[in-house]
């Protein structure tokens, strides 16, 4: 194993003093001299068509500088992907849920945009409404869009291998279903953007976004502005986890604004518009028919499933994608079948959240595992070791599985977790159960069809010598980025980590994809690698010339410029130095060359010594239609042990410890990878045990608010441990692949599965509250 | 006290104003809106803690929800209600709620009211032109509802000299932050004959006490008391539960109650 | 109509014009400046706008800016000593509890405060005393060994000076 400086270290991350002391700007911290503040009208009505809209009394509100609806906008369609573009800023002629945005108020004060609201007259016809994804695909339901016939964005069918004849040959078959409800990110930070034009057509937009980028292309289209005059930088951001990683309707409001009065806008989301503007899990029911042979080789999965996305697509033609494709692994199925259908209905958007469709999916299938081990009365981790795949393989959809450390990752927790005497050694109401999981390490393409890099960087070594600065359009949205761009930059370059800058997250720097489908290390990490060897090799280029060394015996290391043939002649370089710098002091250096002058030396010789790189992933999947989605340069996987206390009067679920092991590749930064382990376990938990949307008869979100809609609290979460598998990917840099997805697949099986084990019922129902335990134990008599 | 009655007697759309985290979420939804709050805070009739014989306690309805917990008196004299208070929201919240605020919003699932409700506490508040007092038991009358008119002020409560232990326990999803679903208080008479309470919160429009369960607690019938609890409740489905698990925890919680009391 | 108040915040006062509605939270972000304090809900579910009242930690959102006239606040940017972090900050960083920072200020905050009156609390105090600041990022895990390891750091000064700091 190759011994490195600063990577696999715990260093501390790059942007923590600025967190912890206060100073970091997120996008509500930031004003403007002149700054406005926009407020948004929400539909009321879950399905209605607008008769109309009447502004004139909230325009005289004194300090209301301007509303909008949609006729000042272009009328283009907009959405996440090309294919279902769906959506209008301002509503044009109907809302289709609780939360549509009808115009919006730019005023002196967040007070008098809200009270101008108020003033805004709407008339609605209200149409019937369809709440229920089953009965939204029955032909005489109401329609939400003309172009989506029986109320589905898109429908997956696919049939890989032979399942017909490998039914024949299983053993043991079973059919189970689960039902989820929709979730939300419930990110501490709401959505926030602050909007700005110049006297020449520029605008600038800070907003609370995971995706830069495609922010930037969603305003150039929907507003019509020519890309190259719209920047989008993402401040520091509190959270994203997949509902932040889409342009919304409020950052597109928010510029409309800004155009319409010409002053600085900034619109900040409450808690409430939060969860109206959703575009996080989507509801899903999924069916799996699972085959087995009797020593528990896997034959065959049929799998339907429905997803309820709400009232537009946003990620839903995606999501309904990686719901069937991501049961191509981590096991050995040759014969997989799956048919998917992406509905909408009269609800609050769902999009991409950490998991993406892959979550529920996953979940359902490792529960059916688990029955089926109980069937054959095999130890489920044995099971599992039996059927895992490993590097190398290819699935059955075409899945290529360059680096898998799958089986290590089940055989740590096993091991950690005592999985053998606790299964066996174990109090009442005590229940242990594990789980796997993968995901991919960045999408295989990018949303909109091109060519284009995922990503690119720039690294410009200082003029004045001694560091450098890495340019990205990447976004650290906590997961901390920003760090793996310096410690790469700074272990390629053989300097110390504070002497590498990073400004990244600002569409004007470079270009990248966004922080979403967990692509960033693998994808922006390569990039950042090339340019600092780029800037590498043009200094050492220079020194060569200058010493008469040859450039291949050269390197940097801690600092210093060192030869692998001996002492190089420097003093002519040292002299010029020292001359360039009289009446500074400590710069009279003895022994080798340090960096700070090999650098500087290198700009007087070339001029500004600047280092691109660039990543796109080589091409991808297969020949079947959706191949693309699911497919993945690199594919994380996770293990997960859970440990519950369940009170079988009451139905309460403690649990009491998650052990979890994760197949990372290589960890760039060991504590960030836990980090971010134990935060999938937290989401999961929270998932698998309380986390729910609920909605009334009309459409309306009643616990849109972080008191009813509950994610687990410090007292909740039990003592989580992360362990670290590396299984050195080839496609990624230094070996790392993904861990911030990949995580959340086993928790909320791992859970159920443990909460099977203590009480001896089966729920089909997520979240598994207290309530629908004590109530499946009642139905079982128990 | 008298200044304070005096404003809010007077002057139309104010309210009292104690430690604000119940009144100022209310303001933000828009639930209500007040044309003044007056701040109780200093109002010295309202602030003390102060030992009656040798059990009893008096409690001014300005005492922090954090106080309850920690003040030595309280966790001494009326252990359930330091323990209620503990299980209400979070440290913050705790440290500006007040046991007064928490009483006179009357929710159903006010975790102070059982506590009290148990040891036969009155309720000392300013109506009209007296003070007047009353059984904490007479003192809901419905969700969010008390005997209190606009312009009354609660004032403290009053937990008489008589020795008991109590248990309070609180059913919710989540172990902080959380409202109860269903709330059960039982308290026993230390000396002499059980005399026993059960108090069962947000299961009714009120805290309600189940005289017919007391009794066979009293009798030693903890199973049947247990049932008995279960059907005297009224509860309801809303956002946190519904009626059905309400009603199917009664039984358990009261049984586990009674073991940590008896 | 505004009143005329003076907020004592991190020992220096402020004199502000306020409208008496005005959540403490509010005043803290904008009349006085100081952004480190986080809003996530304005109601209080979430604990981000969590500043300590004398010594105390409350919900900023759920306290009047008049209220707050005569009481010491700390914020978190009143913390740090300069550019030298407090033992409580220094945990945080060096423990991994910082992902996207924005319960880290309340976080802070609100153990600082534990610290001070229990300053050796077990892992199960510190989640309890923790547990109105919520957090979507670290799973709390990070969080409760960096608290941890901020006790110890601050027992073993506190033993090296021989007394209190």
């Amino acid at each position: 194993m190759k011994e490195y400086k600063i990577l696999n270290t715990r260093a501390p991350r790059v942007d923590a003093f600025d967190k912890v002391t206060g100073r970091a700007k997120y996008t509500d911290d930031l004003s403007m001299p002149g700054m406005l503040y926009g407020a948004i009208l929400h539909s009321p009505q879950a399905h209605a068509n607008i008769i109309s809209i009447d502004i004139s009394e909230a325009e005289k509100l004194p300090g209301v500088i301007g509303i909008v609806t949609s006729e000042d906008t272009l009328g283009i369609a907009y959405g996440v992907s090309p294919a279902r573009y769906d959506e209008q800023i301002l509503a044009q002629d109907k809302v289709r849920y609780v939360g549509d945005e009808i115009a919006a108020v730019a005023a002196t004060t967040p007070e008098i945009a809200r009270k101008a609201l108020d003033l805004i007259k709407v008339e609605f016809e209200e149409l019937p409404t369809v709440l229920d994804m089953h009965k939204a695909r029955d032909e005489d339901a109401p329609q939400l869009h003309e172009r989506y016939r029986r109320n589905t964005v898109q429908e997956v069918h696919w049939d890989f291998g032979d399942v017909e004849a490998a039914k024949k040959e299983a053993d043991i078959v079973r059919t189970d279903t689960l039902t989820s409800k929709m979730q939300d990110g419930a990110f501490i930070e709401p959505q926030s953007a602050l909007a700005s034009f110049d006297d020449r057509g520029y605008l600038t937009m800070y907003s609370s976004t995971q995706a830069p980028h495609y922010v930037q292309r969603t305003i150039g289209m929907a507003l019509g502005l020519p890309l190259h005059k719209v920047r989008v930088v993402k401040p520091a951001v509190g959270g994203g986890f997949g509902p932040k990683a889409s342009c919304s309707t409020m950052e597109l409001i928010t510029c409309l604004l800004a155009m319409k009065t010409g002053k600085p806008v900034k619109t900040t989301f409450d808690r409430e518009q939060v969860f109206l503007h959703s575009r996080a899990r989507h509801q899903f029911y999924h069916k799996m028919t699972t085959g087995v042979k009797k020593d528990g080789t896997i034959c065959f999965l049929e799998h339907e499933c429905a997803l309820d996305g709400g009232a537009y697509c946003s990620f839903g033609i995606a999501t309904v994608y990686y719901a069937g494709s991501l049961l191509g692994g981590p096991y050995r199925l040759e014969n997989m079948k799956y048919d998917g259908c992406r509905v909408v209905t009269n609800k609050p958007v769902c999009g991409a959240q950490r998991g993406h469709g892959a979550v529920i999916a996953r979940a359902l299938f490792e529960i059916q595992l688990d029955r089926i081990a109980e069937e054959l009365e095999m130890d489920p981790v044995e099971l599992r070791l039996k059927n895992v795949r490993e590097a190398g393989e290819t699935t059955c959809n075409e899945l290529y599985l360059s680096s898998f450390g799958m089986k290590e990752a089940l055989e740590a927790v096993r091991d950690s977790a005592l999985w053998k005497k606790k299964r066996t050694d174990k109090p009442a109401g005590k229940g242990i159960g594990a789980a796997c999981g993968f995901f991919v390490s960045g999408a295989g393409y990018p949303i909109y069809y091109s060519r284009t890099p995922h990503c690119t960087v720039i690294t410009k070594l200082s003029e004045v010598g001694g560091g450098v600065i890495v340019k990205s359009g990447a976004a650290d949205i906590g997961q901390g980025s920003d760090t793996m761009l310096a410690m790469i930059t700074a272990e390629v370059l053989g300097i110390k980590l504070s002497d590498v800058k990073v400004q990244s997250g600002d569409s004007d720097l470079a270009v990248d994809l966004g922080a979403y489908s967990s692509r960033t290390t693998l994808m922006t990490g390569t990039a950042a690698k090339e340019a600092a060897e780029s800037v590498k090799k043009q200094i050492l280029e220079v020194i060569a010339e200058k010493t008469g060394a040859n450039v291949e015996d050269l390197d940097i290391v801690d600092g210093e410029v060192i030869s692998s043939k001996g002492e190089l002649d420097i003093d002519d370089l040292r002299t010029e130095y020292r001359k360039e710098h009289r009446g500074f002091r400590g710069t009279v250096k003895s022994g080798n060359l340090t960096f700070h002058e090999a650098s500087r030396i290198a700009f007087l010789e070339k001029g500004s010594i600047v280092g691109t790189g660039k990543y796109s992933p080589p091409k991808l999947g297969g020949s079947f239609k959706g191949a693309a989605v699911g497919t993945s340069p690199a594919f994380g996987c996770s293990a997960q042990v859970a440990e519950v206390t369940v009170d079988l009067e009451t139905g309460q679920v403690t649990v009491d410890k998650i052990t979890g092991a994760h197949d990372c590749g290589f960890a760039i930064n060991r504590t960030q990878v836990e980090g971010q382990m134990e935060g999938s376990m937290m989401m999961g938990m929270g998932e698998a045990l309380m986390e729910e949307i609920i909605y009334d008869k009309c459409g309306r979100v009643i616990n849109s608010n972080l008191a009813e809609y509950k994610m687990p609290t410090s007292l909740d979460m039990p003592p989580l441990e992360a362990i670290i598998v590396e299984s050195h990917e080839p496609h990624g840099p230094f070996g790392a692949k993904e861990v911030g997805e990949g995580a959340i697949m086993p928790t909320i099986p791992a859970i159920l599965n443990a909460i099977y084990d203590a009480t001896g019922v089966r729920i089909d129902e997520l979240p598994v509250t207290p309530e629908r335990i004590r109530m499946a134990l009642k139905k079982a008599g128990k | 006290m008298l200044e304070a009655v005096s404003v809010l007697q007077s002057t139309p759309g104010a309210i009292p104003y104690a430690g604000g985290t119940d009144i100022l979420v209310r303001m933000k939804q828009g639930i209500i809106a007040p044309q003044m709050l007056v701040d109780l805070k200093k109002v010295p009739e309202m602030q003390d803690v102060t030992p009656i014989g040798d059990y009893g306690i008096k409690i001014g309805a300005m005492t922090t929800l954090s106080e309850l917990v920690e003040n030595e008196l309280i966790r001494q004299r009326s252990p359930a209600l330091s323990q209620a208070a503990a299980t209400m929201a979070c440290e913050q919240v705790r440290n500006r709620g007040t046991l007064g605020g928490n009483l006179a919003n009357a929710s159903p699932s006010a975790d102070t009211a059982p506590a009290l409700i148990v040891l036969d506490t009155e309720i000392e508040y300013f109506s009209g032109e007296a003070m007047k007092k009353i059984p904490i038991a007479d003192f809901f009358t419905g969700p969010g509802e008390t005997v209190m008119k606009p312009g009354d002020l609660l004032v403290s409560i009053t937990i008489p000299d008589i020795a008991r232990k109590a248990h309070y326990i609180k059913q919710t999803l989540r172990e902080a932050m959380d409202i109860a679903a269903v709330g059960v208080c039982l308290s026993m008479k230390i000396h002499g004959e059980l005399s026993s309470r059960l108090v069962l919160g947000a299961v009714a429009p009120t805290p309600i006490r189940v005289p017919a369960a007391e009794a066979l607690i009293d009798k030693g019938k903890i199973d049947e008391a247990a049932e008995e609890a279960a059907r005297a409740a009224a509860p309801i489905d809303d956002v946190r539960s519904s009626a059905e698990y309400r009603r199917a925890v009664i039984a358990p919680l009261v049984k586990k109650a009674y073991q940590i009391v008896f | 109509m505004k009143k005329l108040i003076t907020l004592t915040v991190n020992g220096e006062d402020y004199e502000l014009a306020v409208e008496p509605n005005t959540p403490l939270v509010d005043v803290i972000r904008h009349e006085i400046g100081l952004t480190g304090t986080k809003k996530g809900c304005g109601i209080g579910d979430c604990g981000a706008c969590t500043v300590l009242m004398d010594g105390v930690p409350v919900f900023s959102c759920l306290v009047l800016a008049v209220e707050a006239q005569g009481h010491d606040i700390l914020t978190i940017e009143g913390v740090a000593d300069g550019l030298e972090l407090h033992p409580v900050q220094k945990a945080f960083v060096e423990v991994g509890a910082i992902q996207c920072g924005f319960c880290t200020p309340g976080m802070v905050l609100n153990s600082l405060a534990l610290l001070k009156r229990n300053p050796k609390p077990t892992e199960a105090e510190i989640r309890k005393a923790l547990s109105g600041n919520l957090c979507r990022c670290t799973g709390y895990q990070k969080i409760t060994e960096a608290v941890l390891t901020a006790a110890d750091e601050m027992a073993n000064t506190e033993d090296k000076s021989g007394g209190t700091k």
